[in-house]
């Protein structure tokens, strides 16, 4: 197994009093998509930045490719951030935002050669046609692709991505959301991509690393992190609709919700404890209770419902053939092999 | 092939000689890039549109 391409160890650093990050660890292999998910100030583009050089971390070591990266300026790191807002030159052409880089002093690099890079990113991100049009006159999208372009023109060891995504709608973030991974792997270079979006860290992530409050609070795949969440904090921040997250006391054998309701068999000693629940295992029928469906939102493949369910609002996700309404009445059932508990 | 996990769901994305296929699949169906996989076609969610007019016919 190769050595990773970058190790945080203990990454801390602080803006006055406020805390930005509280001694993160984290390590990306040589090839690893690694997604950073957090909600609006966890400390994830000050992360991007520390690990870029752009801040110094207060107390800690960050490692690139083996080296101590302390002792390397910004430029000697050989990253490439790329970030929200596009951060392309307005008044040039497309080639001429793709060659700035390469024609930074110190690069020298030959006129055949730059030619070379821009026809080859213009290619992968489909831009060609665009090379001659004025920056100015692209559309979100197409400058975003520009603004990536920008950065894998200079092939760099590792690209540092701040929530590039975010300030285009919703349609080609999903279609971007499939090229940038395929691209990715065919450029076989890490990446540290952060976001606040769920499904770009599901759907993107070899890893997921969930940055809550400047602390890395759980990583792992996206299957592990989705399916077994260290917390209810954790477990909030991926799915849609989010997990259940049902507060429960110990009678007996069993898990019961505040209200008394029947949840699942029990295990172990604690006597309370948070029932975590995907609405993809709230079964709609098998339970020992009733429940009063009160919303039913039809998402095209599959179904929302929200139930008013053990003293609390509980949603199950159904198929498209389910045909329960409003004011039904459903005995749900968690299929407990699913559930998580937290005490 | 992509494999993108959605959480309750999987979409795969496949390279297909009639071009880009995308399949919603179960959280549990996980595929490696590159592996090649055999689709069937729900024929009654099939619509048919009429590449001239791009109006549906089916």
């Amino acid at each position: 197994m190769s050595a990773p391409a970058l190790v945080l160890r203990g990454t801390a650093k602080r803006f006055g009093p406020t805390p930005a990050l509280g001694g993160v660890d984290l390590e990306v292999g040589a090839r690893e998509f690694l997604v950073v998910l957090g909600p609006t100030g966890a400390g994830k583009t000050t992360l991007l930045r520390t690990i870029a050089g752009l801040e110094t971390p207060d107390s800690g070591a960050i490692e690139l490719f083996g080296r101590d990266a302390a002792a390397l300026a910004p430029a000697e790191r050989d990253v490439a951030l790329v970030f929200q807002n596009f951060s392309l030159y307005p008044g040039k052409s497309v080639r001429a935002n793709l060659e700035f880089p390469l024609r930074a002093p110190g690069r020298r690099l030959p006129e055949g050669e730059i030619a070379e890079r821009v026809a080859w990113a213009a290619k992968l991100l489909h831009i060609e046609r665009l090379l001659e049009r004025s920056a100015r006159a692209l559309s979100g999208g197409e400058m975003q692709r520009v603004a990536i372009g920008r950065a894998i023109v200079r092939r760099p060891k590792l690209f540092l991505m701040d929530e590039p995504l975010t300030n285009l709608d919703a349609k080609l973030r999903e279609e971007l959301r499939v090229e940038l991974r395929e691209l990715a792997r065919e450029l076989q270079t890490p990446v540290v991509w952060v976001t606040h979006d769920q499904a770009e860290a599901l759907t993107m992530g070899d890893r997921i690393a969930v940055l809550v409050a400047g602390k890395v609070l759980q990583s792992g795949t996206p299957e592990e992190v989705y399916r077994r969440p260290v917390s209810p904090l954790v477990a909030r921040q991926l799915g849609t609709p989010p997990m259940n997250a049902i507060p429960a006391r110990r009678e007996g054998g069993d898990w019961v919700a505040l209200d008394g309701t029947h949840l699942l068999a029990a295990h172990g000693a604690a006597q309370n404890a948070t029932i975590g629940v995907r609405p993809e295992h709230v079964e709609l029928s098998g339970g020992k209770s009733e429940a009063t469906v009160e919303v039913v939102e039809d998402l095209g493949p599959a179904r929302v419902l929200v139930l008013r369910w053990a003293g609390t609002e509980v949603h199950a996700l159904a198929p498209r053939g389910e045909s329960a309404r409003p004011g039904d009445r459903v005995r749900p059932r968690i299929a407990a092999v699913h559930a998580v508990v937290w005490t | 092939m992509l494999d993108a996990f959605h959480g309750a769901c999987r979409y795969l994305h496949a390279d297909a000689a009639c071009g880009r296929v995308v399949a919603r699949v179960g959280a549990e169906h996980s595929s490696a890039a590159g592996e090649e996989a055999r689709f069937a076609v729900e024929a009654a969610g099939l619509r048919l549109f009429d590449p001239a007019s791009g109006r549906r016919i089916a």
